[in-house]
């Protein structure tokens, strides 16, 4: 018997041959009409791609790739600037808003272009690699792309343009000191002081005949803001016909409107200056703590403690010869809050005669005009809210850890480990009838980040479909941003 | 009616034969030669004389004139030969374990440099394979394959009574290139426990006895013998040649073709040449003073190896005298061997793997002007493209010159000598007294230095950045290594034999000893290093060992008994015991005990076959022993029981100002593997003479507390890989002897010889784990990555694999295989164990005599086994030709001729585990074919054979690689088996 | 008895403690080296199976933490670095997770056997060197901890037991190693010694453990971190080095900055898995001036991706260490030299002094420093650990910043993206990244890709059991209680 059992267990194995196969690999969905592309989507899944297995006759392991290309023959396909999924077990494959972005850049599309991509699916045994490699091909998928245009704020991409004229103060009739106005595309935006009087847009900075006036704009079908007119001078410029100040200008060529409104927050663009003084308790006569008074388009602005006694703003840290007191301001006449007053001291500083304690203390050098206000809020000034259900692992549904969002200036945030599974704000603690859930903030107006989604439970909580893991998770309440980071 | 007179010699003495019976075939009329062999004879002229003697074959002679000289044969196939068995002798019909005897005639012959190839494919169950073509190419001895994992598994060498050393002297692969063959008697192989069991401790993977030639007892007898042999590579790697590779890279890599050159180099040929070897011996028998035989020979070797400068050269002294004193009462032996041989070492991986892998659009010399390496083509790189300061060696470097600028000749003087007493009691001559002393000693030298320009000696002076001048070459001494070993035998031992004329008991023999050995390696080493400073190499010293020695000892000792019963003439009973002792294991653990017991039956003496035509000898054997095994030396070194420290060498110290020190590895509870055989043997010789005679044995073979080199489990032990005793093996097989002489008259004489042989192993248990990695199945992927694996269950030693898939043109896919569990994923649950090793060998031969005429040719080979082809996966892919750190390009094997498959882009991942690269390895091979002819009394007393041989003329195999006949199954710079034609002459005088 | 047989070159415990003063400090020696050398014969001796080059831990620190990682890639092609290169295709039968994976398993059995030693000898400071041990065992098990996830406890009252070990959960070992480093850090004193551990050196460990514990074990343990990275950066007196590069220079051992360093002699202490991997790893003839680096050889294998260098600004003095000529920016194949720019962060060359150009390298490997601290602490505080100031962990960033002559930043913006990046600016190829990246969400998943995550040419999503690496074929074999990771 032991002849018999002696014969090798080694070579029961047939010899295997792959065939071509049965069914070559079909996508298994359709592709919508037309796929947007937009800056703020870009983590967005754009599409998920799933076609069906793929048999090649024997029994082995079956990989498949997702390919997208600009071209419908896939013949130069290049992996290695195209879109390729990489090796993938699965028979399907998301692909993000980012990924038929990169290949709308290749196709050279622009904002408001549309164009067409490509996809197939391929299944392989092996490494799909080597002249005979056992492969097979799906269809190839058309997707129409599209990008959206939209005011992003991520830069110019576009040439600018400039306003001279007497009705844009800082730059006045001459190319000293035009107004740029930077494009991002397609749209020019940008803050500008304004008065009652004419000016004109430029293409090429310091080339007169690069202007284009109001008819110019009204013949391309432009809607522009009643706050201009045509100043009906011999070159037809713009007139501004509205409160004197500071706007945000907007020219969009794509919508083609031009466009007032407030003027938006800028960073300081402004030299600072510098508070001493007894009467600013927390800087004292002398220059070890002056309070330093940060500008914004001409504006001073801070918080301030302040006692009834006397300082002087300065020009220059350390330099007593810049000071500039009660005197100077009226001078240049400047309205002064009721509550300072001259010290009449040698210096005749400023006086502080109200209640003493923190106020804004605002230096507006365009409007002439030196307040005092409620103080800007710093410390954590709201209250906080509270998550709590499976979502947040660490917390579960109960409120014996439920994770505190702390609030500063409206923005709470916390850092909290998620998994794939259902959570809900609460206002207040261990109290369930204050949950906020995802039609809420919805509702609200909310951008919410794209790894949430509305767990379509009994109460609409939030659900978070992203990668398991611990993230910074900020609800913004003034920007209406919820965001995860 | 005529009177013829002779007189009988002795073929191999040249003496007289007195006693010879000379009988007239169909009378009872005869005669018997007298003291000085001579006969006288009245008979009818159509007579036909047979002459026999004991131990002589029998020869039936025509009467043709009245002078009629017969020299006479000696019959090693007679029952009566004495055979050598451990501390004593015996008869083939009285053996009762497996042993196989092989005489000189049955020796391999042609071109032989060591004595190993006079036994290849001679004996059944003895698989021998060389580790390539080299002079001095160590030979893989396995006797029923062997029974350990990590351990030794060679068998035990004998010669002459000393068990010698498992340990090379420095620069020796083959201890057996250390005998002179043409020295050589006889070999007796002990195959079974209970033939091996009274060599105990270092018997588990049988023994071979080497005797040598003795002196005589008659007149002096001279022999001079001469060969010359030249020897050519049999078989090449198929690379591309100059314009197939440039086509390749312009079809393949049209980006690097601006780094092919214009030349047509065929790089094999460049290392390799027609070597020519020679081998001249004289030896001188004699009776001297009449009282002492004599045997004195003399031997020198000069082979040439097929790589250039692989010089191997012998000088061979021996002297025997084996005289008898007090009546015969006192035998002494005295055996001296000397030798003194130099290799000239060639870095093989360097120049075959270098043969491989040059471009061969690149030439072998460079002539120009601005060469600076001995006129040697060397690729190189600049440094730095823009601002270069340094010329450096790029890309492989140029192998002819890797051989042609190092020398490293490595020097053995050995003497190995015994003395053996054999005293008979002269109160009681049935006692024996037996002592035996044994020495072998041998010094080794090696110096490797380089001459000037060597590409391995190009170094660069940092103080210099002229690029034309800021290089230096260091010839000269590179390395050097002296080894002195010293190894002593003594065993003594009381034998008492008695035979009795009545009763049951025929005879009986009991003896008891013991036996001490102690080896002991002792030696140094100088290394060098280069300063980055200068690029000066200058000798590196190790402040913790100077002399960078090193000292290994090992010491065994024995206590044996056996007795022999022999009821009837029939029934024959031995049983032996053994306890030994090793210093390589732990107090507790050092002894082991070996038992063994055989019993045989002679059934041809039982009254029903007595006068049998057909079966004139049958003989039955039943064989159970034990045997056992501690050479784990080659694995863990010298003291692998006991924590030990090692200094930290001059370049791996760490902390300043003190001297590291580093734990090794140790393991308190190894002892002795232990192997069980249970062997059946039955021994038979059919028609008269025996005309087909054989024998069949069958064994089965269980080692346990293998001695394995295993995965240490994380974190307990000192590394994560040592050896233990873990585990069990069985094995099973059978040998088939079968000879037969087809044709036989006075002139024509044809014989067939052949063996056949079977066993299989399987890995039974392995304690906690299921399997281990096998040490040398190592594929060329990187270090350390073993495609071999003992596994419980499986056949020790198989490849762990992949099933290869194939499309349906039946090319190889790449990196596709068979999914087995179907879970969709390749992984480690996928590979199946297919064996490496064969299960099957064999021999055959033919000798075939005509008059003066002598033919004779023997094959062997194995059917089953695989190789690893790695050459395929080395270089039989399609991006190995594309330089990797280098701008330098690399040749592949011929993806036109079919040599490789160019689906292959890399060999990633699972792929080397694929079986694409495995190949059956059964091959034939005709080992020699050898014509001879006889000139008899070219002189008076004189007789010469001239003869031609050639060696290695042929094989037949499926394997697409270089040579099927790998012992370790992986293909890799193989150095090629040659093949050698050879012209020799034997003078008698 | 002859039986007994003597060895002469190699000593027993006994004699070497009587031949040798300072025995016990050349075995502590021996375990130091295991982080940076083969074996102790040489560069071409091993400690553990498989090829000696590949075998030290740094080489396997380095190819498992920054080749996985996004700033760095070989070239090579060789198996098994190559799928760790493009993060995919892990299993368990590659031989550089096995590297690892042995070295931790040599390592803590021969500090083992040093704390037994240690146990019945008496020495000078023998606190000091039984400190020294455990941390240099707790260092062990920390990469146990962060690559592997789990393994077997071995200690020194676990000696001569040859029964596999029951496997250790990574909590359970967590705990172990923070109550070993604990005491250590008792032990250990705060003297500096070149090479060796002290107090300092134990804490930065010990605030490693703790910042990554949510990872490791689940639980916020920031503030610990804070405060043992507070006690290194106040009581451990080091300083910021004036020049960023000569930390890693080949006279980095005069640093200031460095708080434990992995010593590396082109003469003494020679290794291919030391900095020699480093340097001559990203060194290479073909397009670079590799004298200039104090390199005697290049292997041409290791450049950094644009997921490093696109993170610097133009006056950041760290992005010039990297060599761009005749390099491209982007990296299409990762196999091609020229694509992706080298390394010459480290080279062998002296900041102050003229060395020779080497083979091997001279180059200690910074392996704690004081730059790695300030980043700690201004991450803890970003993570609301207590006890930290924000505007503190300002200063510390900026201060390495200006070192460098980057822009200095506000509070605004010093958030935890901005430390992610500014750790990989500043401790790129310092082994610290994957650990990093997998601490910040940002290993797995499609969160956050670089070239060639997932074997893709721009990167794609890779599956989330790669947080950890396969536990090895060989160890599941040697001990059968020993399970794989999921996923593979
Ligand atoms: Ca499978
Ligand atoms: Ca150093």
């Amino acid at each position: 018997a032991w002849l018999i059992s002696s014969c090798d267990n080694d070579d029961v194995v047939p010899k295997f041959t792959l065939s071509q196969a049965s069914e070559d690999a079909a996508f298994s969905f359709s592709a919508a009409d037309e796929y947007l592309i937009s800056s703020g989507t870009m983590d967005n899944v754009a599409e998920r791609f799933v076609w069906n297995e793929v048999d090649f006759g024997v029994q082995t392991e079956i990989n498949y790739q997702l390919q997208g290309s600009i071209d419908n023959t896939f013949s130069a396909y290049d992996p290695t600037t195209e879109y390729d999924s990489g090796t993938l077990s699965v028979t399907n494959a998301e692909v993000k808003v980012s990924d038929l972005n990169n290949l709308a850049t290749l196709l050279g599309l622009e904002a408001g272009d549309s164009g067409q991509v490509y996809f197939r699916a391929r299944a392989f045994a092996g490494s799909g690699e080597g002249a005979d490699a056992v492969d097979s091909y799906s269809d190839v998928m058309t997707l129409n792309i599209s990008i959206l245009e939209e005011t992003s704020n991520e830069g110019p991409n576009c040439p600018s343009i400039w306003v001279v004229g007497a009705g844009a103060t800082d730059a006045g009739w001459g190319w000293d000191s035009p107004i740029e106005f930077l494009c991002t595309d397609n749209v020019y935006k940008t803050n500008i002081n304004l008065t009652n009087d004419a000016f004109r847009f430029f293409l090429t900075e310091g080339d007169w005949d690069s202007g284009q006036n109001f008819p110019f704009y009204v013949d391309e079908g432009y809607s522009i803001d009643s706050n201009f007119e045509d100043a009906l001078d011999g070159d037809n410029n713009f007139k501004f016909i509205g409160t004197p100040g500071k706007y945000s200008l907007t020219v969009d060529t794509i919508n083609k409107t031009i466009k007032l409104s407030p003027p938006e927050a800028e960073e300081p663009n402004c030299p600072s200056i510098y508070v001493v003084g007894a009467g600013a308790v927390d800087a004292g006569w002398g220059w070890d703590t002056p309070i330093e008074f940060l500008c914004t388009d001409s504006v001073y602005s801070m918080n301030i403690n302040l006692t009834n006694d006397a300082f002087r703003f300065f020009l220059t840290e350390g330099d007593w010869d810049s000071g500039q007191n009660y005197p100077y301001y009226l001078a240049e006449g400047y309205t002064i809050d009721p509550l300072l007053e001259d010290a009449v001291d040698g210096d005749n500083n400023f006086k502080f005669n109200g209640t003493p304690g923190k106020y804004l203390l605002t230096v507006d050098t365009i409007n002439k005009t030196i307040t005092l206000g409620i103080p800007r809020a710093e410390e954590p000034n709201c209250d906080s809210v509270w998550v709590v259900g499976a979502g947040a692992v660490d917390a579960g549904w109960g409120w014996d850890t439920p994770i505190e969002f702390t609030c500063v200036d409206g923005v709470y945030s916390a850092s909290i480990n998620l998994i794939n599974d259902a959570f809900r704000f609460f206002l207040t603690k261990e109290d369930w009838d204050s949950g906020q859930n995802f039609p809420f903030y919805i509702g609200e107006g909310y951008t919410i980040d794209s790894n949430f989604e509305d767990a379509l439970d009994g109460d609409n909580n939030f659900r978070f479909i992203g990668t398991p893991g611990t993230y910074y998770l900020s609800v913004d309440t003034v920007n209406k941003i919820i965001l995860l980071r | 009616q005529t009177t013829v007179t002779g007189n009988v010699t002795d073929q191999a003495t040249g003496g007289p034969l007195p006693g010879v019976s000379i009988v007239v075939v169909g009378t009872s009329t005869g005669t018997t030669t007298d003291f000085d062999g001579y006969y006288t004879l009245t008979v009818d002229d159509d007579a036909v004389l047979q002459f026999s003697y004991i131990g002589y074959k029998t020869l039936d002679i025509p009467v043709t004139g009245p002078n009629l000289d017969i020299v006479m044969e000696e019959d090693r196939a007679q029952l009566d030969e004495v055979v050598v068995i451990g501390y004593g002798t015996t008869t083939v019909k009285d053996a009762t374990g497996s042993l196989t005897a092989v005489t000189s005639e049955d020796f391999n012959k042609g071109a032989i440099v060591s004595t190993d190839q006079l036994l290849t494919g001679k004996a059944a169950g003895v698989r021998i394979t060389s580790s390539g073509g080299a002079p001095d190419a160590a030979p893989n001895i396995r006797i029923r394959g062997g029974a350990s994992l990590s351990a030794n598994n060679s068998p035990l060498i004998v010669i002459d009574g000393v068990p010698i050393d498992n340990t090379n002297p420095a620069g020796v692969n083959n201890p057996f290139s250390l005998i002179n063959p043409n020295d050589v008697d006889s070999f007796s192989i002990l195959k079974d426990a209970s033939a091996a069991a009274i060599y105990g401790s270092r018997a588990s993977n049988g023994v071979i006895i080497i005797t040598t030639k003795k002196g005589t007892s008659g007149g002096p007898k001279f022999n001079f013998s001469t060969n010359t042999s030249i020897s050519t590579v049999s078989s090449k790697i198929d690379l591309m040649d100059g314009p197939t590779y440039t086509k390749f890279i312009n079809e393949y890599h049209p980006t690097y073709s601006g780094l092919l050159g214009t030349a047509n180099t065929d790089w094999q040929d460049a290392i390799y040449r027609a070597a020519v070897s020679s081998d001249h011996n004289f030896s001188a028998r004699a009776n001297l003073f009449n009282k002492v035989p004599t045997r004195f020979s003399f031997g020198y070797n000069n082979t040439e190896g097929l790589v250039k400068t692989n010089d191997y050269e012998r000088y061979t002294a021996s002297v025997k005298f084996t005289p008898t004193f007090f009546d015969d009462h006192l035998k002494i032996d005295i055996n001296a061997k000397g030798i003194s041989s130099e290799k000239n070492a060639v870095d093989e991986g360097g120049a075959l793997g270098g043969a491989v892998n040059m471009d061969p659009t690149k030439p072998i010399y460079d002539n120009s002007p601005g060469n600076r390496f001995g006129g040697f083509y060397q690729n190189t790189i600049l440094d730095d493209v823009d601002n270069p300061t340094r010329l450096l060696l790029d890309g492989q470097w140029n192998p002819l010159a890797l051989l042609l600028q190092r020398t490293r000749p490595e020097k053995v003087q050995k003497i190995l000598g015994n003395v053996e007493f054999d005293y008979k009691m002269h109160f009681l001559p049935e006692l024996r007294a037996v002592l035996n002393l044994g020495l072998e000693a041998s010094t080794a030298d090696i110096e490797e230095s380089f001459s000037d320009n060597s590409l391995a000696t190009y170094k660069f002076d940092s103080s210099n950045n002229d690029i034309n001048t800021n290089y230096v070459f260091n010839p000269g001494v590179n390395y050097r290594e002296n080894q002195s070993i010293t190894n002593q035998t003594m065993d003594a031992y009381l034998v008492y034999a008695k035979r009795y004329e009545e009763g049951f008991l025929t005879n009986f023999d009991v003896q008891g000893g013991y036996s001490y050995q102690n080896f002991r390696n002792d030696g140094n080493k100088e290394e060098y290093r280069y300063n980055d400073e200068t690029g000066i190499r200058e000798l590196q010293i190790d402040a913790q060992n100077p002399n960078n020695r090193y000292f290994n000892e090992l010491n065994l000792q024995s206590f044996f008994g056996r007795t022999n019963l022999n009821l009837f003439d029939k029934y024959l009973v031995t049983v032996s015991f053994r306890a030994d002792g090793s210093s390589l294991f732990s107090k507790d653990n050092r002894w082991g005990y070996f038992p063994a017991a055989a019993l045989a039956w002679k059934v041809n003496e039982e009254d029903f076959l007595k006068d049998s035509q057909v079966i004139n000898d049958l003989k039955l054997r039943l064989g159970w022993g034990k045997t056992g095994q501690q050479d784990i030396t080659g694995a863990v070194g010298f003291y692998p029981s006991v924590p030990l420290f090692e200094a930290g060498s001059s370049t791996g110290q760490y902390l300043q100002g003190v001297a590291l020190y580093s734990a090794k590895p140790f393991n308190e509870d190894l002892t002795w593997e232990k192997t069980t055989t249970y062997n059946a043997g039955i021994d038979f010789g059919l028609f008269a003479n025996r005309l087909i005679n054989g024998s069949f044995d069958v064994f089965y073979r269980e080692t346990s507390d293998l001695l394995a080199k295993v995965p240490v489990a994380p974190g307990q032990g000192l590394t994560d890989s040592f050896v233990k005793n873990v585990g069990e093996t069985e094995s099973k097989g059978f040998e088939v002897i079968l000879n037969a002489t087809l044709l036989s008259n006075e002139s024509t004489n044809l014989e067939f010889y052949s063996n056949v042989s079977y066993s299989r192993a399987e890995v039974t248990d392995l304690q906690d784990v299921s399997r281990i990695s096998a040490d040398g199945s190592g594929i060329p992927t990187g270090t350390g990555v073993n495609i071999g694996y003992h596994t419980v269950g499986y056949q020790p030693y198989s490849a762990w694999v992949f099933r290869q898939l194939y499309d349906t043109a039946g090319n190889p896919i790449h990196g596709a295989f068979a999914d087995f569990n179907g879970d969709g994923i390749t992984d480690n649950d996928d590979r199946y164990f297919k064996s490496l090793r064969p299960n099957w060998t064999f021999g055959f031969g033919f000798n075939f005599n005509y008059n003066k005429f002598d033919f004779s040719t023997s094959f062997r080979g194995q059917i089953g086994g695989q190789v690893y082809n790695s050459r395929r996966l080395t270089s039989g892919w399609i991006d190995k030709a594309v330089p990797n750190n280098s701008n330098s390009l690399s040749n592949v094997l011929d993806f036109y001729s079919g040599a490789a498959d160019y689906n292959f882009v890399d060999i990633q991942g699972n792929i080397p585990f694929s079986d694409y690269f495995l190949e059956d390895a059964t091959f034939l091979r005709c080992e020699n074919i050898v014509l001879g002819y006889r000139l008899d009394d070219i002189l008076k007393n004189t007789s010469m054979r001239v003869y031609g041989a050639v060696n290695n003329p042929f094989i037949i195999t499926n394997y697409s690689g270089q040579d099927p006949e790998n012992f370790n199954a992986i293909d890799n710079n193989f150095y090629p088996r040659p093949r050698s034609f050879t012209l020799g002459l034997s003078v008698d005088f | 008895d002859d039986l007994n047989t003597e060895p002469l070159v190699e000593q027993s415990l006994d004699d070497l403690l009587a031949n040798d003063p300072d025995a016990v400090s050349g075995i502590l020696s021996r375990l130091y080296a295991s982080f940076a050398l083969s074996g102790p014969d040489g560069p071409s001796s091993g400690d553990i199976s498989g090829d000696t080059g590949e075998s030290p831990f740094l080489r396997g620190i380095i190819n498992l933490q920054d080749f996985t990682a996004d700033g760095m890639k070989n070239r090579w092609g060789d198996d098994g670095l190559d799928q760790l290169t493009t993060t995919s295709d892990w299993d368990e039968n590659n031989k550089f997770f096995g590297y690892m994976y042995n070295r931790i398993y040599y390592t803590i059995p021969q500090a083992n056997n040093l704390l037994s030693i240690l146990n019945s000898v008496s020495i000078d400071g023998q606190d000091q060197v039984v400190g020294e041990v455990k941390f240099l065992r707790g260092l062990a098990y920390y990469y146990l901890i962060d690559t592997f996830g789990k393994g077997v406890l071995v200690t020194e009252n676990e000696i001569g037991v040859s029964a596999p070990l029951p496997e250790a959960t990574r909590a359970e070992l967590f705990t172990f190693v923070e109550n070993d480093l604990l005491e250590a850090e008792a032990l250990i004193s705060n003297t500096k010694s070149y090479g060796r551990a002290n107090k300092a050196a134990v804490q930065m460990l010990l605030a490693k453990l703790y910042l990554n514990a949510e990872v490791y074990i689940g639980e916020d343990r920031y503030s610990e971190a804070l405060t043992f990275i507070k006690k290194v950066i106040d009581e451990g007196g080091y300083t910021l080095a004036p020049d960023f590069v000569s930390n890693f220079s080949g006279d980095n051992d005069s640093s200031s900055e460095i708080i434990f360093t992995l010593i590396a002699d082109s003469e003494t202490s020679q290794s291919y898995g030391n900095t020699t991997y480093i340097v001559n790893g990203s060194m290479g003839s073909e397009t670079m001036p590799i004298i200039n680096f104090g390199a005697a050889e290049g292997w041409s294998g290791h450049r950094a991706t644009k997921a490093w260098y696109g993170l610097y600004e133009d006056n950041d003095d760290r992005g010039e260490l990297f060599w761009t000529e005749g390099h491209n920016y982007e990296m299409a194949d990762y196999k091609a030299w020229t694509d992706g720019y080298p390394s010459v962060k480290f080279r062998n060359s002296g900041f102050s002094t003229t060395l020779p150009a080497t083979t091997f390298s001279s180059t200690d490997f910074p392996f704690y420093r004081l730059a790695d601290a300030y980043l700690i602490y201004a991450e803890c505080v970003l993570r609301g650990a207590a006890g930290g100031d924000a505007s503190q962990a300002l200063n510390y960033v900026n201060e390495i910043r200006q070192r460098s002559n980057a822009n200095t930043i506000g509070l605004s913006e010093l958030t935890l993206d901005f430390i992610l990046d500014e750790r990989a600016r500043e401790l790129n190829l310092e082994g610290q990244r994957r650990t990093d990246l997998i601490r910040f969400g940002k290993f797995t998943g499609s969160s956050y890709i670089w070239p060639w995550k997932g074997n893709t040419a721009q990167g794609t999503s890779i599956p989330d059991y790669y947080n950890l690496f396969p536990i090895p074929l060989s160890a599941l074999e040697a001990n059968p209680n020993l399970n794989q990771n999921p996923g593979f």
